[in-house]
């Protein structure tokens, strides 16, 4: 699960071997940072841009062009805040060409394949309580979204998120800020405690 | 534990709140603190909805897309330039064979045709006595050009301008072929002078015989000795003269003879010879005739005018490239 802080300077370190390899034409390296970072990748992709297809042209170009340009890539001292600029540069960039520069409004319909952790997640939430927080996050602003995804789903540090959006750290912790309160007061409070208790249950069953 | 005075986002924003929330992490701890602080319940399942919610808005990319688009990466790293990109490039590099043979080829027959022509050429001024390699000889006039084919047995020899030839006979009866633009001329053996000029052919046969034929019109003709054909390009008939002979070679020495020759007809000689333009004024000067007694020489284009001004009674002058006669004023009154 993306968001591990504990495991982040390791994968500084493991990173910058990557890059040392893919500096020195190793595709295997490629192959790596591209596991490692579809994923991530793909989905602050879709936050930014509503189009599926355009997301995924967009990362293929990010790695095609990190390979051809391997030998005048500088190594960056945070490799993932790199690809995440890249990307978001790119779809930008791709989006200007096609519309007007905007964050596209957009309104996820479903979550496709969950992976284990998000049927957990899932499971801590009846039907009534997702539809409601659906309904709160299409009223975050993309930017909003944006902001969020890479500070609660990629955990990163406000500096680093200023950083990727290209803003003031100030900035950032006002959307988050903004964000938080629109969710909360948008989704159902009304969280009764044998349901609470239920979540409880999960956990104890799972983790202890 | 200072989190008494947490709001809800006070806790979404807790690293160590969405901790518990998304791994479970402490869970005694959050546990115990509910127990403690019970009116804080309801911000709490408010800030865990608020985190549950954004982790619960994951995009994911199903993983036979995630493999497809690495493929689609390496293919394109594999080959830089995508498929289209090589054919095209082929059929440029086919284009650019094909038009290097096609040159290379030109250029070897243009070379190979005209390696083979040896070309004799005057300037104006200049007459020049070349020996053909079949022995024969050919006099060039001023402002001409005669060729041959270097190394065959042919007897053949193109001709723009003027020569007097005089062509051996051969004991195996082998023609002798001049081509100018209008007519073929075949002879044996025999002296004729060929004059090609202003789209005109003139043929003068001093002895033998020759036979023409128009390339246009296809017409034929034996000439005589001392008679003399004009043809032009287009496909009017020839046009038969008996004519002094003289008067058409004397130019072979350097001298031009004026006999019963209209000014026009010597103008014109000046032109083809010196390259002036001579310019007539007065129809009836340009059709006047003169017959001199002695030849007069052509080396020096200065007393020739001077001649012509004396017997045509006419005032000669020269600027630049241009020579206009002029009738002399109070001859004319006189004529007149």
């Amino acid at each position: 699960m993306p968001g591990i802080q504990a495991v982040m300077d390791e994968q500084q370190a493991s990173d910058l071997h990557l890059w040392i390899a893919l500096r020195n034409g190793d595709k295997a390296a490629l192959d790596l940072l591209y596991s490692k970072y579809i994923a991530s990748l793909y989905n602050f992709g879709k936050k930014i841009c509503y189009d599926h297809d355009q997301v995924k042209d967009c990362i293929q170009d990010l790695f095609v062009e990190l390979w051809q340009q391997q030998k005048n890539i500088s190594l960056p001292s945070n490799s993932r805040l790199y690809l995440f600029k890249s990307l978001r540069y790119k779809i930008l960039l791709h989006t200007k060409r096609q519309t007007r520069y905007s964050y596209l409004p957009y309104i996820k319909a479903e979550i496709m394949i969950p992976s284990f952790e998000q049927n957990l997640i899932e499971s801590q939430l009846s039907d009534s309580q997702k539809k409601a927080l659906k309904q709160a996050l299409e009223k975050l602003s993309a930017r909003q979204r944006e902001a969020l995804v890479l500070r609660f789903y990629e955990g990163m540090s406000c500096e680093e998120v200023a950083s990727v959006m290209n803003v003031k750290p100030q900035s950032v912790y006002n959307l988050i800020h903004q964000s938080i309160l629109i969710l909360k007061n948008n989704i159902n409070t009304s969280l009764i405690l044998a349901e609470y208790l239920i979540v409880i249950y999960i956990y104890c069953q799972i983790f202890l | 534990m200072n989190y008494q005075n947490y709001k809800t986002e006070d806790f979404v924003l807790n690293e160590g709140f969405r901790q518990w929330v998304l791994q479970g992490k402490n869970e005694a701890v959050w546990i115990r603190f509910l127990e403690d602080y019970p009116e804080k319940k309801e911000e709490i399942q408010q800030a865990r909805q608020i985190v549950l919610g954004v982790a619960l808005d994951v995009e994911v990319l199903p993983a036979d897309e995630v493999d497809h688009l690495r493929q689609r990466i390496f293919q394109k790293i594999a080959s830089p330039e995508p498929k289209t990109m090589p054919a095209f490039r082929f059929k440029w590099y086919k284009v650019a064979a094909s038009l290097t043979a096609i040159l290379l080829v030109s250029l070897f027959a243009w070379w190979y045709s005209f390696s083979q022509l040896t070309t004799y050429a005057t300037g104006y001024g200049e007459i020049k006595k070349v020996r053909l390699p079949d022995g024969s000889t050919a006099v060039v006039n001023a402002n001409s050009q005669i060729s041959w084919k270097e190394g065959t047995a042919d007897r053949e020899v193109i001709l723009k301008g003027e020569a007097y030839f005089e062509i051996k006979k051969k004991e195996n009866r082998q023609k002798f072929i001049v081509h100018t633009d209008d007519i073929q001329i075949e002879v044996l053996g025999t002296s004729f002078n060929v004059k090609s000029r202003r789209k005109e052919t003139q043929v003068v046969l001093t002895s033998g015989k020759v036979a023409l034929h128009h390339i246009s019109s296809g017409e034929k003709a034996l000439m005589q000795p001392g008679s003399m054909v004009t043809v032009s390009n287009d496909s009017t008939p020839f046009v038969y003269q008996q004519v002094n002979t003289q008067l058409y070679t004397s130019w072979t020495d350097n001298r031009v003879l004026i006999n019963n020759t209209t000014l026009e007809e010597i103008a014109g000689i000046i032109e083809d010879t010196y390259g002036y333009d001579v310019e007539i004024v007065g129809e009836t000067l340009k059709k006047r005739r003169f017959t001199a007694t002695t030849s007069i020489p052509l080396k020096e284009l200065d007393m020739l005018l001077k001649l012509i001004e004396i017997t045509f009674e006419v005032d000669v002058t020269r600027k630049d490239n241009q020579i206009i006669i002029l009738p002399r004023l109070n001859k004319q009154s006189l004529n007149r």
